[in-house]
Formats: structure tokens, sequence, C-alpha cells
């Protein structure tokens, strides 16, 4: 039916589609701002009422977004930076520095970046003059020069605060705290952070500068909120779409997903593992991209397909990739671990191993020279799937380098089951408790 | 097949081109560019495709991108000694060499960040850039936050751009301490000996038959499947052995059809390849090499790690069997094995207790020096003083890594050793100075 | 401070006169002459060709010298150019060629410069003020003349060697104002490194006479000098009766104890106030008192208006006294001509003739200039801030320094007459004791304004009507002796707007004790970037200025007491003294003082955890010692500050200590030989120093370089060096230093102990004094948590703050912040997340934490591998009925766990042999899963 509105639709449908990804698209992958925070309204109201005083009032704050990662802090940031923006009065006067940890990885760094977006006078073009310690006074000369009611408020946005911590003496730190406890130029630090620890990782000077304000945003929706959500996020707003018809017939389509009993449980079992935003995103974005001009709405069985890929055991699928050779090798060290509780082993022992099980019982295999065995575990190693217990190669052979499985025996039952052809005296020798 | 790369971003010829280039590959390459959409949407920020060596990761995303020429940057993490090669790899194939100029010395992740928003300000991505890491697992080792970034670029630079990570190690290895963006995991299972089949075949040599050669591919399959899957080592020993393969029919021994026959020819030499070409011991030259030679004489077919023995001194190769005694048997058995002229032993004292490992699954145990030189002096049957001569050759045996010194160098009072030779090694050896090690070691008792 | 005057003041350069030439190619005119005069202020100050004048340059103390050669600027007088020939100071050649000198250099000797390596060619906007330059030839000894004004040529340098000048050129160029007349009381107390100190006003005032002379001839002026002190002292003798009556009843009008307190100790800052105050009072039948005020007034006028000639203006003074008298303000081109009208008059006039008239002029100026005092007044108050003296001795610019500028003037005759050992003395009592007192005052101070704030019947004053007009308070920031003398001096609108920025720019530098850098280049078109600026290299008066723009909508003020309230509790707002630490102030002080007052060195070192006003306290010090000196009651010093985190590197300390005292930018190892230098050889007139070294233990290097010198330093003989060490750690000597390090630091300590609950009551209520925003018991909650966990009184504030914003949102809008508000703040602050955390992770999450207890409790350890861990997780998913979840899944959510620190865990390459921690107490996580 689905087909039928389509075609007697304005637009002809591959238009539809296509513009429907564009929308979709932008909200799953761009991480499209909603127009009004979800689930974090308190924190909203609290941030924004703090930079709002910074920027019209001059004082000096700061605080530290602490949530998950995807539970939504940047999005609250960026959605109370918004609103900020909105208001004449902060737009006209406040300055924005936005560092983040991952890039300015050391003060140095740090620093020429805050000077350049601060357009200080010793940048010129994007170049920043000076030494680190020329830069560093440059600036806090800058800031002192300033005062509450006649200088411009400045916005640092420190995101994964926690990395700065780490820079040597966290002099940055102390001093962009010292100037927003000191009658200088209005500040207003705002660290975002992931971790929940983040003050025990300032030293005891810093903290005390660091009025001690913390937002956490942990999001804790309720199942039906969660699914209000998928779908919220899923359906089109009116609006969106020039042709209105197809908008309806999709936003029904989704909705009639949402209702779907398998489709709910795949969502129950998504929304166990976890409630962020981004996992979440991730599903949905699985099942978007499966929309085509030939089935232009997404089917249960899309997103039950999806919630299997993210599920699918990453390990699984390696091992079945194996060749009959390494999976042998792989069952003998769990018959290993079996008999000497997890002691690492090394080729010889799992070869020796291997042997036995030929000697017992195989028809199927017939045995390999050492060199041959020794480059089957060799890959596997390569795979990540055996792990030398200490690193040191040079001393010992590699047939008499300890190992250890760093898989677990379910992963390796599991992948037996799967395994295509696999002979059966070899399944039988993985089953048997003892090899 | 090609009905799964249908997508209305592309010219459908374009498609084709595509499909007939990613053989057992469509649903793959289909997936991927359904995730990747119309040129000018967005994408997902990071895709992380893992999945078997040559099972065509690399290949696809090439093909996909080339073909419907995408902007798009390839790095090799192995190439990228340095983060610096990396982003002017990138800025170069997005941006021209000037972009890539702009870079400092020694650039960190935020003058790149910088230098990429700037340019790409000037000149704003119609398409979406893919940027594409083959061998992500060595971004690991390199700066810590560099995944991290990487993973979250698109928001870092705020363009259109996704990266795209390829490893053949799962995700979970992957995950930075403190987290980080997931990106989405797609995986790319390894060819089914069908398809390997299939796509082996498709290289045959075009003046045999297509059957002949599918049953030549079919006979090394059989050969090697079970212990190799890559298909890049498939074609190549496939390339290899096919002139063997074909020499009865170039004598007109057999017909093409007859593959039984064709097997019985072939497979002793695809053996012999499996311990030697394969494992690389020799280049496939030499065992160019090595065929002609058995064509002369055709002497049993032994493993290169067979001849493989070193000459040695006489006096080194009694040290090397002393040593290898010394490191494989329990110090308590030494009287029971060198003490010449003992009077009546007691029966008891020769059981071995059966141990759960023995010693030759433990690897060698390290030992004294004077240890070494009294089982030395009595395996060797002439008597020999010990010489400056001895120590020397001791130490030329440490160079030759036949031993290895366990002890710290300084220690020089009493070093200790451990022998670094593999049991067949050593019994060549021992072979060759006619002395049955076998009685000694105490594992074969 | 200065940030302010370069917002405030601005010099506007006009041509004067026609242009004499016309260029045709370049289309620029030539002129003869250029004004420049301030805005608000009628006064012009005229720069002429051959003249040589201050060019601003880096150093605002040393200003680059140069003569002016040409003035032009294209037709349309936009821009505005200067050639000119330069003059290079001491400081400005480098130390390696400054051996070439063979001899030590003269502070005030300038080399003619010859280099080429710079352009001659300056914006008109760059001029400060002319100066005198004096040619002496090689041989001439220096002129032992204390006159920090007058600069020396001898020889000619050309950034290679020191050459003698060919005199004709240079005389040529000296001829118009080569000489001048030392004044007779400039006192030694003032650095060498001043060259623009405030001379007296008589010899200025006589400025155009002089310049008019043709040759210098230096005893003529000597006498002059007596001469003309003598009339002087004369006027003076006159005003000083009515100076003592002033003071009097300036302390009558006082009301309330603490603040007679006050005003005693800074009696003379508040005779100006005092005598203006009568003087408005006073209608103006009462001729002959107002007279002898006037004189007073004027000869303060007159100085302080000669400070503003120092820098801005060559004009004399004189010459602007008659302007006014003659001229009412209406009138703005009158005075430029009658000022050449008069400098003519001079040159033609001999210059026996001037000693004789110049003192009558004075005189009928007096009585003449009586209706325009009032329009002058506030010209003078926003004049002052720019007095060159600022920059080198107001090295706290607090804002009793602001004050002082208002009266300096008076102190500076008071002083003289001193000199003049005049029967009557100000300062009366003997320096010790007063000093002493003055410490105890401060203390004193507190305390009533404690009482008066207990007892809430505030006996109503002037006090504390405008304390509750918001906009008030929000400049309530550094010391009620401004209310009074505001009060007192009657403020007309511009007056308080001054005195608000006033503040407000103190509070802002209040950290900053580096007075460098203070000339702006938003005039100047092009920047420089700092980097460039190496000493050698002198010739850039452009330069890169560190500056935040400022708003282009102005700053709201509180609306309500709430938000009053917010902004007194914010750490940054500067109390008016800080309750609760008067003995280590005290202990501090009088070391401090009396290191100070005998000329010695010494280390103090300062403990105690973050928080417990160890800065502040000396900040306090340094005010009251600031303040002292300006009193004359000691000696003037330097006071440097520098802080541990706020360098990059130790070896950096050296760098900043040069440059806060000389102004010199040099490399770590050059500053500490020059540093070495200063310290160890003797110096005649030498100020101490006092050096405050923050967050000392970031200093410690491996070899302890750094401490060490510092606290070698001050052992010196003629270092008269005092060192205070501030850091957290009580033991920090013993710990972290060697022998000879902690031994040179010796044993004067003083820890800071953490505040107590009721301290830190005092303090908040002594912040927010009488603005009603807490219930009392809110107050004590919020202050006892604190001291249990810290004493760290940010936090409290803090968490006052926040309190205050709770209240504002609460929806029992009771404008009073009570128990419940600060009990929410606390929990915000103090409480952790993770129980929280653990509420809101995921079922999966939750199962993941439990299955993680099990396993522990089963091993018996704190650590178990994720692989034991996820065993028990599948079998607790199958309890729960859930779908046993793959160990990709489990990893996630086991890393997930990891990411947010609720678990510690090893590098997740390790896979399933990862071992897992947990970084939460069992207890916890048991309570936060039973929860829900």
């Amino acid at each position: 039916m689905s087909k039928r509105k389509a075609r007697d639709a304005h637009l002809p449908v591959g238009e539809c589609i296509s513009q429907v990804q564009e929308i979709l698209r932008k909200r799953l992958c761009n991480q499209q701002l909603p127009d009004r925070p979800e689930g974090v309204e308190a924190q909203h109201k609290h941030l924004l009422e703090l930079l709002k005083r910074t920027a019209v009032h001059g004082e000096s704050n700061s605080v530290l977004i602490v949530g998950p990662r995807g539970a939504g802090k940047t999005m609250l940031l960026k959605c109370v930076l918004r609103d900020l923006l909105m208001e004449k009065e902060a737009q006209k006067n406040l300055l924005q520095v936005h560092l983040n940890g991952l890039l300015q990885t050391d003060d140095r760094i740090a620093l020429q970046e805050m000077t350049r977006q601060l357009h200080l006078e010793n940048v010129v073009g994007d170049k920043v003059f000076g030494s680190f310690a020329e830069n560093l006074n440059f600036l806090l000369e800058a800031l002192k020069k300033g005062d509450r009611s006649s200088s411009r408020p400045v916005l640092f946005v420190l995101d994964e605060f926690d990395l700065f911590a780490h820079h040597k003496n966290q002099t940055l730190l102390y001093n962009l705290f010292d100037v927003s406890q000191s009658a200088q130029a209005p500040v207003a630090v705002v660290g975002v952070t992931c971790r929940l620890d983040v003050l025990e990782l300032l030293e005891k000077r810093v903290k005390s500068r660091f009025s001690h304000r913390q937002i956490h945003v942990l999001s804790n929706p309720t199942f039906r909120q969660y699914l209000e959500r998928v779908q919220t996020q899923l359906s089109l707003q009116p609006g969106d779409l020039p042709d209105d018809k197809f908008a309806q017939h999709w936003n029904v389509s989704i909705k009639t997903l949402c209702e779907d009993k398998s489709v709910e449980e795949a969502l129950q079992r998504h929304y166990n593992s976890s409630k962020d935003f981004r996992s979440n995103h991730m599903l949905l974005m699985l099942c978007l991209s499966r929309v085509s001009v030939a089935k232009p709405a997404i089917k249960p069985a899309d997103l039950l397909e999806a919630s299997r890929m993210c599920f699918i055991d990453a390990e699984a699928n390696m091992l079945h990739g194996l060749s009959i050779l390494e999976l042998c090798l792989i069952i003998a060290m769990k018959h290993l671990n079996d008999l000497y509780e997890g002691e690492p082993f090394n080729l010889q022992m799992v070869h020796n191993e291997f042997k036995k099980f030929l000697q017992r019982k195989s028809n199927s295999m017939y045995n390999f020279e050492q060199p041959v065995i020794m480059k089957a575990f060799e890959h596997l190693q390569q795979l990540e799937m055996i792990r030398p217990v200490d690193s040191s190669t040079a001393k010992t052979q590699r047939e008499y380098q300890l190992m250890r499985l760093m898989l677990d025996h379910t992963q390796v039952m599991e992948a037996l089951q799967k395994y295509p052809q696999c002979p059966t005296d070899v399944k039988q020798w993985a089953m048997s408790a003892f090899g | 097949m090609s009905a799964l790369l249908q997508h209305p971003g592309y010219e459908e010829e374009r498609l084709q081109t595509v499909a007939k280039q990613l053989p057992c590959r469509e649903v793959q390459a289909g997936m991927l560019l359904s995730l990747m959409g119309q040129p000018h949407q967005y994408s997902y920020p990071s895709i992380f495709i893992y999945g078997h060596q040559s099972s065509g990761k690399s290949h696809v995303l090439h093909v996909l991108l080339k073909e419907l020429e995408l902007p798009h940057a390839t790095v090799s993490c192995v190439e990228c000694v340095s983060v610096a090669l990396l982003f002017e790899q990138v800025l170069l194939s997005f941006f021209g060499c000037v972009a890539a100029s702009l870079l400092p010395r020694s650039p960190s992740l935020s003058d790149f960040v910088r230098i990429y928003r700037q340019q790409s300000s000037q000149s704003p991505a119609k398409q979406t850039r893919y940027i594409v890491m083959e061998k992500a697992e060595l971004l690991r080792d390199s700066n810590a936050n560099l995944l991290p970034a990487l993973l979250r670029l698109q928001e870092l630079v705020e363009d259109n751009v996704s990266v795209i990570l390829l490893s053949e190690i799962v995700w979970d290895r992957f995950r930075p301490n403190t987290g980080c963006f997931e990106p989405l995991l797609l995986h790319f299972p390894d060819y089914s000996k069908g398809e390997l089949q299939h796509i082996l075949a498709q290289d045959r040599n075009p003046s045999y038959s297509d059957e002949f050669y599918s049953a030549y591919i079919n006979i090394l399959l059989g050969v090697f499947y079970s212990v190799c899957r890559d298909l890049r080592e498939l074609r190549h020993l496939a390339a290899l052995n096919f002139s063997k393969f074909c020499e009865p029919l170039a004598e007109g021994k057999v017909k093409e059809t007859d593959t039984h026959k064709l097997w019985r020819n072939i497979e002793p030499h695809l053996k012999k390849a499996m311990q030697t070409v394969y494992l690389r011991e020799v280049s496939s030259l030499q065992w160019e090499k090595m065929q002609q030679m058995e064509e002369k004489e055709n002497g049993a077919l032994r493993g290169l790690s067979a001849h493989t023995h070193v000459e040695l001194p006489y006096y080194s190769k009694f040290l090397l069997i002393a040593a290898y005694l010394a490191s494989f048997n329990p110090a308590r058995t030494d009287k029971r094995f060198f003490v010449k002229h003992h009077g009546k032993i007691k029966k008891t004292n020769f059981l071995k207790k059966n141990e759960k490992t023995s010693n030759h699954l433990l690897g060698p145990k390290p030992f004294p020096l004077d240890r070494l030189l009294a089982i030395f002096y009595s395996v060797v049957d002439s008597r020999v003083a010990p010489t400056a001569s001895i120590f020397s050759q001791i130490s030329s045996l440490v160079t030759l890594q036949l031993l290895t010194q366990v002890s710290h160098s300084e220690q020089l009072d009493a070093p200790k050793y451990k022998c670094a030779v593999s049991m067949d090694f050593i019994c060549a050896i021992s072979r060759t100075v006619n002395f049955e090690i076998i009685k000694y070691l105490y594992d074969f008792l | 401070m200065k940030y302010f005057t370069r917002l405030r003041v601005r010099r506007v350069y006009k041509w004067r006169g026609e242009p004499i030439s016309f260029n045709r190619k370049l289309k620029t005119c030539e002129y003869a002459s250029l004004d420049i005069s301030v805005e608000g202020l009628p006064r012009v100050t005229v720069i002429e060709t051959g003249q040589h004048i201050l060019i601003e340059g880096e150093d605002e103390d040393n200003p680059y010298v140069a003569k002016v050669i040409r003035l032009y600027g294209d037709e349309n007088g936009k821009q505005k150019k200067v050639v000119v020939q330069w003059f290079a100071r001491v400081s400005e050649v480098p130390l390696s060629k400054l051996k070439l000198l063979g001899r030590e250099p003269h502070p005030q000797e300038i080399f003619y410069y010859q280099g080429r390596s710079c352009d001659d060619e300056v914006n008109a906007e760059s001029i400060l003020r002319p100066v005198k330059v004096q040619r002496l030839d090689g041989a001439a000894p220096f002129p032992d003349s204390e006159d920090q004004d007058t600069l020396y040529v001898k020889l000619s340098w050309d950034s290679k060697s020191f050459k003698g000048v060919d005199s004709a050129q240079v005389d040529s160029d000296l001829s118009p104002d080569c000489s001048s007349c030392p004044p007779p009381y400039s006192r030694s107390s003032f650095p060498p490194s001043t060259p623009c100190s405030p001379p007296a006003a008589t010899p200025a005032s006589q400025g155009p006479a002089w310049r008019a002379l043709p040759t210098p001839d230096l005893d003529i002026m000597r006498r002059a000098a007596i001469g003309e002190v003598r009339n002087y002292q004369a006027t003076m003798s006159a005003g000083k009766p009515r100076l003592a009556e002033a003071e009097s009843m300036h302390s009558a009008t006082k009301r309330s104890a603490s603040k007679c307190l006050s005003a005693k100790r800074r009696n003379p800052s508040a005779r100006t106030p005092g005598i203006r105050k009568k003087l408005e009072l006073s209608s103006p039948e009462k001729r002959s008192v107002i007279a002898e005020d006037l004189n007073q007034l004027l000869d303060e006028d007159s100085e302080s208006e000669l400070m503003l000639a120092q820098r801005l203006s060559s004009s004399p003074p004189l010459a602007v006294m008659l302007k006014h008298s003659l001229t009412p303000p209406r009138k703005n081109l009158k005075p430029s001509v009658l000022l050449n009208k008069m400098c003519l008059s001079e040159i033609n006039s001999s210059p026996s003739s001037d000693h004789s008239t110049s003192p009558q002029q004075g005189e009928l100026v007096m009585d003449e200039v009586l209706p325009n005092i009032f329009v002058r007044t506030p010209r003078r108050r926003n004049a002052t801030p720019k007095k060159p003296t600022r920059g080198q001795k107001a090295t706290t610019p607090s804002t009793k320094r602001q004050l002082q500028t208002l009266k300096e003037p008076a102190l500076e005759m008071l002083a003289e007459v001193d000199n003049e050992s005049s029967p009557f003395v100000a300062v009366t009592a003997t320096p010790r004791s007063s000093k002493r007192k003055s410490a105890q005052l401060v203390s004193s101070r507190i305390r009533k304004q404690l009482n008066l704030l207990d007892k809430q019947d505030l006996n109503s004053d002037g006090e504390d009507e405008d304390e509750f007009v918001p906009s008030k308070k929000e400049l309530q920031s550094s010391s009620e002796d401004d209310d009074d003398v505001e009060k007192e001096a009657g403020l007309d609108s511009d007056e308080e707007v001054v005195v608000k920025k006033g503040r407000h720019t103190a509070a802002g530098s209040r950290t900053s004790r580096s007075k460098q850098r203070t000339h702006t280049s938003t005039r100047t078109p092009r920047r420089t970037p700092n980097k460039k600026f190496t000493p050698g290299t002198p010739r850039t008066p452009h330069h890169a200025t560190p500056s935040i723009p400022c708003r282009l909508r102005p700053a709201q003020q509180p609306a309500n007491v709430l938000e009053e309230a917010r902004l007194r509790l914010h750490v940054s707002s500067v109390p008016e003294s800080l309750p609760c630490r008067e003995q280590e102030f005290q202990d501090i002080y009088s070391f401090v003082e009396s290191k100070v007052v005998d000329g010695t060195g010494g280390c103090m070192y300062i403990s105690g955890v973050p928080g417990t006003g160890k800065t502040a306290t000396v900040h306090e010090v340094m005010r009251c010692l600031q303040h002292a000196t300006d009193v004359d009651e000691i000696p003037p010093f330097h006071f440097i500050e520098i802080n541990g985190m706020k360098m990059t590197d130790p070896h950096q300390a050296y760098v900043q200590i040069l440059q806060k005292l000389t102004g010199q930018k040099a490399t770590a190892d050059h500053a500490a030989a020059l540093l070495e230098k200063r310290f160890s050889n003797p110096a005649p007139r030498k100020q101490s120093t006092v050096l405050l070294v923050d967050e000392l233990d970031l200093l410690w290097t491996r070899k302890q370089n750094v401490m060490y010198n510092l606290f070698d330093w001050p052992t010196r003989r003629n270092a008269r060096l005092v060192v205070l060490t501030i850091a957290n750690t009580m033991d920090l000597p013993e710990r972290i230093m060697i022998n000879r390090v902690a031994s040179r630091l010796g044993l004067t300590r003083l820890s800071f102990q953490p505040y107590s609950f009721k301290q830190l009551q005092q303090i908040i209520t002594s912040r927010l004094n009488k603005v009603k925003a807490f219930e009392e018991d809110a107050l004590q909650l919020a202050s006892r948590k604190v001291a249990a966990l810290s004493g760290d009184a940010r936090r409290c504030l803090d968490i006052c703050r926040r309190a205050t914003e709770i209240c504002e949102h609460s929806a029992a809008d009771t404008g009073l912040v009570g128990m419940s508000d600060v009990m929410d703040a606390l929990n915000e602050m103090f409480s952790s997340a993770y129980i929280t955390a653990i509420k809101c992770v995921s079922v999966q999450e939750q199962l993941f934490l439990r299955a993680i207890i099990a396993e522990f409790r089963r091993l018996g350890l704190e650590e178990a591998t994720f692989q034991q861990v996820f065993v028990q997780h599948q079998a607790l998913c199958r309890v729960e009925g859930l779908q046993p979840v793959s160990v990709s899944e489990g990893l996630a959510v086991c890393q997930r766990l990891g990411a947010c620190r609720l678990l510690l865990l090893e590098p997740s390459r390790l896979g399933v042999l990862q071992r897992v921690r947990l970084n939460v107490s069992q207890d916890d996580v048991l309570y936060a899963l039973k929860a829900d």
C-alpha cells in the first residue's frame, strides 16, 4: 500500500526518499540540535542562567558538565549557547573560546589556540607570535587589564576537560580558574567531561579556585520515553517535506513500526543495554540506510536486522573466518586452559595437545609440520586472539613463548556451531571435557 | 546480483562497473553504499570495518570511492610513521599541496584541525569527504588522542566528512580508556570456499579450458584450504604450481579430463609447497630452482627446516649438544647420565616419575656455565683442556644465537645460558658427530 | 589604572597655524608646530620643530627621546607624521655594548642616535610631551642636580660604538630648551629610574621664562631657583594655619568613630577635600579666608597641573593659570594665542627681569583665578591618575593609591615644608609609633565595623542610606575611606564617575603588580608582535597591548537584594578588610615594615591550605604599607609579585622579576645575571624591594637554584630585598628543599589555620555588610559545613552564592535565603554523583555491577578479570530472564562503565583478560542498586 500512496504523491517517490534521507541523516549523523533539549530541562535552565549572568552582569563563573558518553552534554551546551545568543545583550558582548582536550594536548598549544580565538594583538593572520612563556604572560595581562563592568565577558569551553587536568602543573586550569575568582575580565569556564571523578584529578589549589558547580547530565528515560524518542527521531516534522502526503504516510509507517511487537522487543533490548542517544542513533541510522526507492519505509525486519548487527559478537565473526587448523589450535588452547586453570601455554604444549587429538581420533585432519603450525599460531597472535604474557620475545624461542587465549569459551563453542562444514570429530573434540 | 548496487545518488553504469570489479562482495558494497547515502547527504561520522586479511575491505572501498569519484583520502597507517605524514596525506588529497604546505614543522592535532577548517570553509564540501584508514589497529599505538579525535572528526571540523577505519582486529580492543564516539561497526565476512573457487577461477590461463583450471583450483583448495584461507596466498600458490600441474598434459601422459591422475601428480608438490613456499622459507624464485633441481635427482622431499644446519667446529657441536642436554634435562639426572664409572645403580633411581608436562613442552631451562662444561667433558670423548678456545667458542655460539645468555652480561662469574635450538636441529648436529642424543634425554627414557 | 586613563582621557592632536609648505608630489603639508590638548581640558601643549620630545614606547617609565625635525601631514589632516632625530636611553643600549662606554652610565644620560636601523618617522599621536635635553662635552662631569627631568647628551650611539657628538648640530638641536632649573627639593626618595617625577610647582611655573633663554646659565638658574623657593615658601606659610583649621573641622565632620580613626590614619589625604568642602561652604564675601585657601588650592592645582604638564603638555602651568584666569572655560581658541603671546613677551625679556616679575605673576594669578576653581576641580580629578609618579611609585594600584592622586599635591608641599624646616610639621608622631598605630588601626577598624554590624541598630548616618542604593553598592569595592572622602568632597556627578571608574580599574588590576606596557597601541594602526621586542631594539614605538575588547553593551547592575548579595559574595569582590586575620596581618606587617625601615633584607615563609587568605592578607599588608609610604611614614619600596603557577617554567621567575623591577626584557639566564648584579653590588639611594613569591613549590627545580637565589639575595649586604613566600604545605622547606636552601629561607614561618566556622560566618557577614539576604542559621549551616570539610573561604562563598541562586528559583519566594536553599547548594557541591549515576545507568550496566560484586565476593578479592565477571553476568542475565549478552556487548557495557570511572579498567586491548576494579565502595553500589 505504501507503494500506491507514494505513486499518487506530488513528487516522485525517489525525490521524497532522498529528502527524507537527507533530513534524517542530519539528525542521526550530524547530531542536529533539537528545538528543546529533552530530559535535561533543569540543567538547561541552570546553565543558561549562569552564562547569562556572565554575559549580562559580567559575573565570573566556572562550571563542569559531567555525564556519561552520549548522554547529551555537548547537545545541552550547544542548545544553551544557541538560546543565549538569541539575546542581543549576550550576543553583542560574549566572546567565545572553544578548546578540546583531544586537540589542545598541552598548555602551549592551548594557549596559542586561545590567543588566536580571542584575536589578541600578538596574533597576525593565524600566526601566534612569542614563546610559550610570552604567550602566557600576554594572555594573563590581557585578562588582568579587563574588569567586570567594562570589558567583554569571555566564555571558555573546555571539552574533554579531564585531559586538561593532565597538563603539566595544570597551569592553564589554575590560571583560568584564578581569573574566574579574581576581579579581572569576566570569564565563564565551562568544562565538559564524562569522568565522574574529575574533581579528584584537580590539584588542591586548582580545586579550591574552582567554584564547585557541577551539572550532571544523567539522562534516565523510561522505556516509554525511549520509544517516543525513537519515534520522534524518525518521524518528520510538518513542513520538512514539500509533499505532505508522503510525509504523513511516512510518519504513519514509523508509528506502526514503533507499535510492532517484535520491534518493541528489540528496542527493549537496546534500552536495557544502553540508554544514551548515540547508540540509539547508530541503530536508527542502520535502519534508515535500508530505506530505498524499492521499499520507501522502515519495516520491522529492517530494525530487527539492524539490532542484530549491533548485538552480534565481533570475535565470533572473526572465528568464523579462521582455517580449520587455526580453529583446532584454539580448541587445543581451550583444553589447555581447562586443564591448567588458565595457566599460560606455549606453542609446544598446544601442538602436543593437537597431536594427542590427532593420534586419538582424527579421520579428517592430518598432522602438519611444526613450521606450518607455527605460522597458524602467529596468525592467531596477529589477530590478537592470543597474546604473549610478557612482550620480551628476544630471549625465548617463539615456540616456547608463553601465551594466553583471549577468547571466552562460550565464544569458541558458538563459533564451532556456526563454523561452515566443520568436521564432526573436531566438534566432538571441542565438546569433550578434557582433550 | 548487481540489483543490490542500486542507489539513486549514482548513475547506473557506474554502479555496473563497480559491481563487475567486486565479485562476491556485492552485499557489503551495497551496504556501504546505502550507509554512505547520496553524495551530498551526511554520512555517519565514523565507520569501523573489520574482517580477515584479504577479505576485500580496502578493495571494495577503493573501487567504490574511485569509480563513483567521491572525494576521499586513503591512508595506510603502516606508512604513516608519524602523524605528520597522516595529516599531510589527508590535506593533500582533499585540498591540494598548498594546504598541506600550511602544516607546521611537527604538527599537532590542533594544527591539523585548524587548517582543515580553514580549507573546508574556503571550499565547502558539496559531497561527503571520506578518510579511509587502513591497518587502523596501528592507530592505537600512536598518539593516544588521535583515534578518538578521528572518530569525531566530523564534529571537530564541522565538515561533511566521514572516517572509515579498516582493521582485522575487533573494535572491542580499540576503545580508549575514557571511551569515545562509537563508530558504526561493519563486518566483512571471509570468502566461503565456493566464493574462493569462483574468484580464483576467474584468473585462469587462457590457453587452458575453464573446467581444467577450475579442477586445478579445486585440487589446490583441497590441499590448502584447511590451512590457509587468504585469497592472496592462494592466488600466489595457484600461479606458482600451475605449470607443474600442466606438465603431464604437456608430456601428453594424461588428458585434461583425467583429474585423478593429475591430482596424484601434483599432490606431493603441493604438500612440499605448503612446507616451503607457503612458509616463505624460500622465495618463489628459489622454489622454481628447487623444482628444476629435483627434476634431475628426484630425492625424497624434505621440509626445508630439515636441511637447515650450520657448519660448526667440532667442539662447538659438542658444546651445543651439552648445552641442549643441560637445558632439557633436570640437573638431578646428570649423575645418572654422565657419571662414567658408577657402581651398581638402584633401579628406582632411573624410574622417571611421570610429570604432567615434559621438559620439551616447557622449553629449555637456564643452566650455569660449569654445568655445561661438566656435561661437555663427559660427552666429548677425547680429553680437552678448558682452554680459552673453548670459552671463546661458547661466546661465539651465543653470538650465533644458538645459545642465549640469560643472566645479565655484567654478571661475569657464573653466567647462565639457555640452549636455543630445536629438537631436530640438535639431532642433525649429533648425527654429524654420531652421538645419539636421544639416549641422553630425560624425556625420552 | 593605566587602562582606565587610556579609556577616559584621549589626547587631541591639532595642527596649529597654516602649513608652511605644501609638497605637491607627496601631497603633504609641512607645519611649524602641533597642538596637543586633552579632552575636557582647555589646556594646549605646543610642539615645535627643533624641540625635544618624549615618544611613548613599551616602557612607560622611560619613553623614547627624540628631537622633532619636521612636522607634516596629508592635506586633509588625517595623518599626522613627525620626522624625528632619535636619542637612545641607557636602558635602550644593550648591556653588552654598554661596556664599551667604559664608565657607569648616568641614569639620565642619553645618546645621540646615529644608527639607521629604525625609521625616524613616527605618528604624531605617539608624542607624549617635550623634555629638556642638555648637552655636555665629553670631559665635563654630569651636573649632580637632582632634577629627574633633564637628560644629558654626551656621546652619540650608532648601535655599534659610542662617539663624541659634533657639538654644532646637537647644540643646534638643544638650543631651544636646553636649560632647566634643578628643583630645589625633589627628594632622593624618588627611584633613579624615574625621569619624570613631579618637580616643584615653582621652577616649572617659571618654565617659559627660561625656555626663552638663549644659552644655559646654570648658576643664574640656581639663584633663580633659590629666590623662587623663597617667595614660594612665603605663600606656603601663609597657607598653613588654614590647613590646620581645615584639618580640625574636617575631622569634626566625621560621625562614626571608626571613620574618625581611619581618617586620622590618613589625615593628609583627608585634608584636601576638607578644604574644598570648606570652600564650597564659604560664600564669596569672606574674601580674606578664601584668598588664602586659594593660595593653598592654587599651589596644589598648579602642582597637580604641572604634573600633567610634565606628562602631556609643554605649556607652563603659569601660562595655564593665566589662561584660566583671563579666559573662563568657554573660550577655546584664545588660550593658544595668549600662550605664544606670553612666550614672545618672555623671549625678549631679559632673565633678571623675569626673575623679578615671576612672583608677581604668581600673585596676580592667585586672586584672579578664583572664579574657576570649581570649573577646574573635576578636571584635576580625572587628570591626576595620569601623573607619572603612579607609574613607578604606585606598585600596588589599589583604590587607596587612586585616592593618593588626589591628595598628592598636599603631601608634596608638606614634605617640602619639612625640608624647608618650617616650624609646623604636618605629621607629628614619630614614624615608628605612628606606623604601629596605622597597622593596628586597620584591625581596630575591622573590629569596629563588625560589632557595628552586630548591633543591628545602626546609628543611622549618611553611611547606610547610601549602603542601600544598589548602584552605589556594586562599586563598594575596596575601601570605605573613599566613601568618606566622597561624602565630604560633595561629589559632583562626573567626579563620582571618575572615582567609580577608579575603583573598578583598581579592582581590575589588583593582582597586577607590573606597570609595564601601559601605553596602548589602540591609536597606532599597525601592530607589531611583541616577540620582536628585545631590549636591544627599542625603536618600535608601536606595540602589541594585551587587552580584552571592551563590551558594547554596559554590564547590568544588580537589580534585587539577592543579586546584590551574590555580587558581594563573589570571591573576586575585594573586601574592605580581611576579618579574622588580624594577627597574621600584624605579623607580616611588622616584619616587612621593620625590614623596609632599616633597609635590610629577609625571608618569610607563609603556609596554609588553599582559601585561607594568605595572598589576600599579604596584599592587604602591602596596601597599608604603600599608604604608609605615601604619607612618608616609611621609605618607599618596590612591591613585586610572582606566582609559580603563572609561569611556564621556574626560571621564568627571573625574567618576570626583572621585568617588573626594571621593565627590561631578557632571557632567563641573562635576567638572572642582571638581578644578581642588581642585588649584590651597592647602589646609592636604592629602594628596598618586597618580593612576594606565590605557589613557591612550583619553583622547585632539581638543582633548586631558583629557590636558592631567591633566598640568597636577601642575605646580601645591600640587596634590601624582602622575600615573602607562600605555599600550601607547612613543612615544604623540610620536604623539598636541600639544606643550603632551607637554611637560607630561615625560620620566619607563619601558617594560616583553616577558618573556623565562626570566622567563616564573620567573613560572610562582613562581606554582605547589612545586605539582608540570608537567614542567620542558613549562614551558620554553610559555614559549619565548610569548616568541617576544608575551612576554605572560597568554598563557603561559592556555596552561599549558589544558595542565593537556588533561593531565586525556588517557588516559595521569600527574598531571604533559608536553610533549605543552603542545604540544596551543599548537596549539589559535596554529594558525589556516583550513586545517582549508578541509578541512571542501563539495566545491563547495573547487572554488570552486580556481577562484579558477586565475583568479588566469590574470589574474596577487590579485583577480577572481565572474563570471570562476564560469567557471573551471564548467570545474572538468565536469572533476570534477559537475553544473555554477547562478549562484545559485555565489553561495551564494561567499558562504558569504565569511561565514566565507575570502574577502573586495564587497557582495552587486553580484551576479556583485562582486570576490573570498582571505583566506588561496594556498599554504595548495593545501596544505589537497592534503591530502585
